[in-house]
């Protein structure tokens, strides 16, 4: 059993890297083939000439396109993204202080969505049918529809400009002095800006766990142990929370590790909105400025996010439900 | 004598075959009308359907006309019988801008959504029905495609080809496809496996005919629970990319409106402008949710489920 758990694993695994290599592959390709110069996916167009040429042979940019990809490859795994042609600095230095903002708000919402949505959906499912649950479900699907850009605008235009309760964007106000790279983000400052977009990412996250978690209690409710355990006289709250729950949960966290790769992906939006300087943002302003190197560093980073968290997802589901391995 | 009773025999196997059709449609109207939250997301997405189709007779003005009256330009003007939804920071009416950028939200998500089924069911199908070699490759493009940030993603392909409906439309389904094709292949899997296809292959028939037959009828509820999720997925889609100010430059959408309402500042004050196209966004897709439900309402009518 644990040795097919293991070799599961290892497939998944394996598929993960393969989907990585032709990613980035594809990115190689996509920069490099375009009309016009090839050197500006490396090189700055503004550079003067005889830099553009060191800069060129450095990258080896002068070479065939095999020995190119072989290079491209090589500095990709040992973790040389190029420079960024705004800010003339080194990609990965650009990107790590920018990764930890999209962390601070894009996971707390994703991690609060699903403790809070899972109760929601094992609610509605007790209540299955009535107008609680009606009415329940139709807020739940509303908060999926509304786009959350929209409800971001909404809740700027009524907390910032019209109460005049939190800011309006950004992560800091602009008098604020951090004393140390994570002193800034246990401020009373930083949780101030945080508080809105947290609210409003949590609010869109939230749907997915609660209809999920709706779907299954409602297919659990109706298995031969609940009944068992009402026959046994067990009270309403016990086999809702205790019996129940539990087995509903599990196809839940499954999606908790996808929502969260997801979530990357969708952060581009989100962070525009309240200008958060966060991967979504750095890969928006990147791609206006035609920043090659950033934009495809960024971009190869957030798929290889989601790849992480879809193969997370998968080692999370055999590890809590064996029968997985054996199904797929 | 013969040449007689055959004809008859026809016309009642027809009557026959028209009766039962009846019958299925009578029971699928029931079935809708029971449900009121289907009749009003039909109402709803009949509401948008007719004001895309009628837009030039229902928009008072030009959605770019620029309003100035003795050399003052109209700007943010609120609410008025004039301008029923106010003016927008460019002094142009917003009703009529609303009118036509329900035009854009309905052909993204109806071509988005006919070519993701398409597509995907297709390759879901092939993989599932043929298994081996045909499955594995299809199965590691679906693979890497789930890898794709999708936003990212349509952006880097708009900044390459041009900011146009067309590009984004196109972006958006070489990227979405991948759920329908995985839900309809592992769905496939099992049907292919059931009793009634095993028999249709010990009587000879051809894999076509087993697939259009015998797999495709069975799917038809799955796929159109699908088409309508990735619908209602492609409109909000757009509408970001929109927002994002990479959207079409040619027509008005609802996700460009919103984009302008953001980059001028407006929505310090402008309420009017803010308010249609969220909310006709957020109604639109709902309605799309409502309706896939029907179908799952009358394929398993104790089931309660709600997919997303």
């Amino acid at each position: 059993m644990n040795q097919e758990r293991l070799r599961y694993l290892l497939k998944r695994a394996g598929l993960s890297l393969f989907s990585l290599w032709v990613v980035a592959t594809a990115l190689f390709f996509a920069f490099r083939l375009l009309p016009g110069d090839p050197t500006t996916s490396v090189i700055a167009p503004q550079m003067s000439a005889s830099a553009r040429a060191e800069l060129a042979s450095q990258y080896g940019l002068n070479e065939p396109l095999s020995v190119q990809y072989l290079l491209y490859m090589e500095n990709l795994l040992t973790g040389n993204l190029g420079v960024s042609f705004q800010f003339n600095q080194p990609v990965s230095s650009l990107i790590v202080p920018k990764l930890v903002n999209t962390l601070a708000l894009t996971a707390t919402a994703v991690i609060l969505a699903y403790l809070i949505g899972s109760l929601v959906g094992a609610y509605l499912a007790s209540r299955r049918d009535t107008s609680v649950d009606i009415y329940g479900t139709a807020v739940v699907l509303m908060m999926y529809a509304a786009p959350v850009f929209w409800t971001g605008l909404l809740a700027i235009m009524v907390f910032s400009f019209r109460l005049d309760w939190v800011p309006s964007g950004g992560i800091h106000s602009v008098t604020f002095v951090a004393d140390s790279f994570w002193g800034g983000y246990l401020s009373v400052d930083f949780l101030h800006h945080l508080v809105l977009p947290l609210v409003v990412t949590t609010l869109y996250f939230l749907s997915v766990p609660a209809l999920t978690m709706r779907n299954n209690m409602i297919d659990t409710l109706d298995e031969d142990f609940i009944q068992l355990s009402r026959a046994a006289g067990l009270s309403d709250f016990s086999i809702l929370y205790r019996h129940a729950a539990r087995n509903a949960l599990l196809p839940v966290l499954h999606y908790a590790a996808v929502s969260l790769g997801f979530a990357f992906g969708g952060s581009v939006v989100i962070e525009t909105v309240f200008s958060w300087p966060g991967l979504g943002q750095m890969m928006f302003n990147a791609t206006l400025a035609q920043d090659f190197p950033l934009a495809q560093s960024t971009f190869f980073l957030l798929a290889a996010i989601i790849i992480f968290m879809n193969f997370l997802a998968d080692a999370l589901s055999v590890y809590v439900d064996p029968r997985t391995s054996a199904t797929e | 004598m013969s040449s007689n009773t055959l004809p008859i025999e026809l016309s009642q196997t027809r009557r026959a075959t028209l009766r039962r059709y009846r019958r299925v449609a009578t029971t699928l109207l029931d079935e809708f009308r029971a449900q009121r939250s289907a009749v009003l997301a039909a109402g709803v997405l009949g509401f948008f359907v007719f004001l895309g189709v009628f837009a030039p007779l229902i928009a008072p003005y030009d959605p770019t006309r620029e309003f100035v009256i003795n050399g003052q330009a109209q700007r943010l003007l609120e609410p008025s019988l004039k301008h029923p939804f106010g003016t927008t920071a460019l002094s142009r009416d917003v009703f009529s801008q609303w009118v036509y950028g329900s035009r854009v939200s309905l052909i993204v998500g109806l071509v988005s959504g006919l070519a993701v089924m398409a597509i995907g069911t297709s390759v879901g199908v092939v993989a599932g029905y043929y298994k081996g070699n045909v499955d594995l490759v299809l199965m590691r493009v679906v693979d890497t495609l789930y890898g794709v940030p999708a936003t990212p993603f349509i952006l880097l392909l708009v900044l390459f080809f041009g900011t146009s409906l067309t590009n984004i439309v196109l972006a958006m389904v070489f990227i979405l496809w991948r759920t329908m094709a995985r839900v309809v292949r592992s769905e496939t899997l099992s049907l292919a496996e059931r009793p009634f296809v095993k028999a249709a292959r010990a009587t000879g028939a051809s894999d076509f005919r087993i697939i259009t037959v015998h797999i495709l009828p069975n799917l038809l509820p799955l796929i159109m629970i699908e088409t309508t999720i990735i619908i209602a997925f492609s409109i909000t889609l757009e509408a970001g990319i929109s927002f994002l100010g990479l959207g079409a430059t040619d027509v008005t959408s609802w996700g460009t409106m919103l984009e302008l309402t953001f980059s001028s500042g407006a929505i310090r004050s402008a309420w009017w402008w803010v308010l249609p196209p969220g909310i006709s966004i957020t109604l639109l897709v709902l309605s799309f949710f409502y309706l896939s439900r029907v179908v799952e309402g009358i394929t398993s009518p104790d089931s309660g489920r709600f997919e997303l």
